[in-house]
């Protein structure tokens, strides 16, 4: 490099400062920047946590997540009954989540399958966690009791089940080969059950129990591939409009 | 003024001393020429660019923090304008995702090469650097002519350390091939 090229950056840097064609930023707004990005970190983690949380209240209200016990057709009915818009929406949130992440030394400093890593389990554990609050049982009653503004008619769009092979009940009497249930909304069906029918939680079921069938439906009866009793979640069994 | 580090000389300026840059500026402007003029091949405006990043810098530099080392900041500003600069001439693809960053590599030990080695590698970049990938040009010139470090540079990239042994590998071997392509007689020899 020239002497000359060497003054002549070193001028006209220096000039530029002197002119107030450059100016120094203030310090407030790095500040204000990384605090608005950890606002936006903060805002996509919940996002996804919220997200996550309301695929597993989805799955579980329609009955969907207790399927798998029935071995292949169960797994096969889950597959089917996953919400992709959902999951397409928390995928988006992830990869937001990731991007941002990945500005933080912490985080670019490692390999990318780290942070992918700890961001899936962050959002796993923190949606299980989320499950067990009963958070979005609370908010889908309220949704129910029109006590819900804005999301209200979100929660009661989805929240409601509507697989063709899955029905969630409670037993309300038995006879020879079958039982009654009444699902959340009070409607009765008949229970068949057939040599083949498969019990993965035991046969040992009784009047009052909460049940997910696996079956095909003609009218009200339902041939049933597969029963099993579920334990808790009391409040996908009754609809709260229902008294 | 000249005994100070560059990061006493950085905390002057955050507290006004703004005449106090142009040390800074006489410091790192050859070194940044040198590294526009290798990792920017053909860009005739390398000195505007080069004099952009000086002013970039000084604009956003209450937001370096005095306690970290003002090498790899400063780089990583260059980096970002040299990535621009050739975005918009648009002469060299640009990835947007790179594998290598993906899954963990076990870090190759730095320095491992003999000063012999180094400067044949030096003489072979400088015969071959147009011709090389640029996501292994950048680590190769940094590693190679600006003595950095594995850290400094994955700080200046904002990758993995060990991506970073990785290029400097693969761009090594992608390097020879290059060069054995371009001096088939001295391979042969």
């Amino acid at each position: 490099m020239t002497d000359e090229n060497r003054k002549s950056i070193q001028d006209n840097v220096l000039a530029a400062i002197d002119a107030g064609r450059v100016h120094m930023k203030p310090r407030w707004q790095f500040v204000l920047q990384g605090a608005l990005m950890v606002a936006g970190l903060v805002l996509a983690a919940l996002a996804v946590l919220f997200t996550g949380s309301f695929i597993v209240f989805l799955l579980e209200q329609n009955g969907a997540w207790f399927a798998p016990a029935f071995g292949g057709p169960g797994v096969r009915e889950l597959f089917t009954a996953l919400p992709l818009l959902f999951i397409a929406v928390a995928l988006i949130f992830l990869l937001l989540l990731e991007r941002l992440v990945r500005r933080y030394s912490f985080s670019y400093a490692q390999p990318m399958l780290y942070s992918v890593v700890g961001i899936a389990v962050f959002v796993a554990a923190g949606s299980f966690l989320i499950v067990q609050t009963h958070v979005h049982e609370g908010l889908f009653k309220q949704a129910q009791e029109e006590h819900l503004p804005i999301v209200g008619g979100f929660y009661r769009q989805f929240g409601e089940p509507h697989l063709d092979r899955i029905i969630s009940g409670t037993i309300v009497e038995a006879f020879e080969n079958g039982f009654y249930i009444t699902d959340p909304e009070d409607q009765q069906f008949t229970i068949i059950v057939t040599p083949s029918t498969q019990f993965p939680t035991g046969r040992d079921i009784d009047i009052g129990d909460n049940v997910i069938i696996l079956g095909d439906r003609n009218g009200v009866n339902i041939l049933a591939e597969g029963i099993r009793t579920v334990e808790g979640h009391a409040d996908m069994f009754k609809r709260h409009n229902n008294p | 003024m000249e005994e100070l580090t560059d990061e006493a000389i950085t905390r002057q300026v955050q507290q006004g001393d703004t005449h106090a840059f142009g040390v800074l500026v006489e410091r790192y402007q050859d070194k940044l020429q040198r590294y526009a003029k290798r990792f920017l091949f053909g860009h005739e405006d390398s000195q505007d660019i080069v004099q952009d990043v000086f002013l970039k810098a000084y604009s956003n530099l209450q937001s370096f923090d005095p306690t970290l080392k003002f090498s790899p900041w400063i780089y990583r500003i260059a980096h970002n304008e040299f990535i621009n600069a050739i975005r918009k001439k648009g002469r060299e693809p640009l990835s947007f995702f790179d594998p290598d960053t993906l899954f963990p590599h076990p870090i190759a030990k730095e320095r491992a090469d003999t000063e012999v080695k180094d400067n044949e590698l030096r003489a072979m970049l400088d015969s071959c650097l147009e011709k090389l990938d640029l996501k292994y040009r950048e680590p190769l010139v940094l590693y190679y002519y600006e003595d950095m470090d594995y850290q400094s540079i994955s700080e200046i990239l904002h990758v993995p350390v060990s991506t970073v042994g990785v290029r400097l590998s693969r761009g090594k071997t992608a390097l020879q091939k290059v060069y054995t392509d371009l001096h088939p007689n001295e391979a042969t020899n």
